[in-house]
C-alpha cells in the first residue's frame, strides 16, 4: 500500500506536471496555475487515493482531468471548428486553385518548392523562427497542433482530451500543417 | 479522362490532408492509392510529403528542448509548499 507524501509533492512532481501541463496548453501561466490546481485537488481528495497506482499516476491522472477541463471551459472543440468553417473558403483560395477543372491544386506561388536540406545551420537561430511560426497559427488551431506535433501521443487520445471528432481533428491539423510549412519555406527554407 | 481520376490528379488538398493522417497510421487503404496515384503527377505534393515528416521531425526536436528548458521557478514553489503544509494543519 503507497501512502501519500504530500510534503514532498512540489519537489517531487512540480516540474514534471508542470512538463505535461506545458507541451499540452503551450501556455506558461496556464499550465502553472493548473498544476497548482492539481496540487489543491488532490490534497482535497487524498482520501480517494486507493494506493492502487502511484503517487505520480495519481497526480497524473488529476491533472489530465484539469486539462479536459480547461478545454472545455473554454470551448476549444466549438471555437476552433467555427474557425474552421468560417475560414474555408479564405483558406482554399489562398493556398489552392478554384478555378473549374484544376480545382484543388497547389497556386503557383503557393506549391512546395524545393528545400536546401543543409540550411539548419544554427538551430537556435531556426526554433526562433519555428516558435514564430507557432505564434502566427491561428489560435483556435494551437490545442489540435500541439498536441499533434509537440508530443507523441495518438490521435484518439488527442480526441478524446480536446472533444473533437476524427474528421474535424484531421482537418484542424491538416491546416495547421499547410501554415506552418508555408511559414517555414518562407521565413526560413527559401530566405536568401 | 473520367471525372474521378481527373480529380485525383487535381486535389492537392486532399492529397495533403492524407499525408497527414498517413503519418500516424490513420489513412485508408483507398486514401493510400489515391495519394500513391495523385503523387505520380504532383512533384510539389512529393515535396509536401517529404517536408512534412522533416518539420515533424524538426517540431519534436523543439518541444524536447523546451521541455528541459521550463521548471517552475523556486519562488513559486516554495509557495506552493508552503499552501500544502498550511492545508495540512487545516
Amino acid at each position: 500500500m503507497n501512502a501519500l507524501e504530500t510534503e514532498k509533492w512540489v519537489a517531487r512532481y512540480a516540474d514534471y506536471l508542470f512538463g505535461i501541463a506545458l507541451l499540452k496548453t503551450n501556455d506558461a501561466p496556464t499550465a502553472q496555475d493548473l498544476v497548482q490546481d492539481t496540487f489543491l485537488s488532490a490534497l482535497r481528495a487524498q482520501e480517494t487515493f486507493q494506493g492502487l497506482s502511484s503517487e505520480k499516476t495519481w497526480l497524473t491522472t488529476i491533472l489530465n482531468n484539469k486539462i479536459i477541463d480547461f478545454y472545455r471551459k473554454q470551448s476549444t472543440a466549438r471555437k476552433s471548428i467555427d474557425f474552421i468553417i468560417s475560414t474555408q473558403s479564405l483558406f482554399e483560395r489562398e493556398f489552392f486553385e478554384t478555378e473549374t477543372g484544376k480545382a484543388g491544386h497547389w497556386l503557383r506561388h503557393t506549391a512546395p518548392r524545393n528545400w536546401n536540406a543543409d540550411h539548419e545551420v544554427e538551430e537556435s537561430e531556426f526554433f526562433k523562427i519555428l516558435e514564430g511560426c507557432i505564434g502566427k497559427l491561428p489560435r483556435t488551431l494551437v490545442p489540435a497542433f500541439v498536441a499533434r506535433y509537440l508530443s507523441e501521443r495518438d490521435s484518439e487520445e488527442i480526441c478524446k482530451e480536446l472533444e473533437l471528432t476524427a474528421s474535424n481533428y484531421w482537418v484542424i491539423v491538416h491546416r495547421a500543417k499547410v501554415l506552418m510549412r508555408a511559414c517555414l519555406e518562407k521565413n526560413w527554407f527559401l530566405k536568401s | 479522362m473520367s471525372y474521378p481520376f481527373k480529380k485525383i490528379i487535381f486535389d492537392c488538398k486532399k492529397a495533403t490532408l492524407i499525408v497527414v493522417k498517413l503519418e500516424v497510421g490513420q489513412a485508408s487503404f483507398a486514401e493510400r492509392m489515391q495519394l500513391w496515384y495523385h503523387q505520380q503527377f504532383c512533384n510539389p505534393c512529393r515535396q509536401f510529403q517529404k517536408q512534412s515528416a522533416h518539420i515533424n521531425r524538426v517540431l519534436l526536436t523543439y518541444s524536447r528542448q523546451q521541455e528541459a528548458l521550463h521548471k517552475i521557478s523556486p519562488t513559486l514553489k516554495a509557495i506552493w509548499e508552503k499552501q500544502i503544509s498550511d492545508f495540512k494543519k487545516g
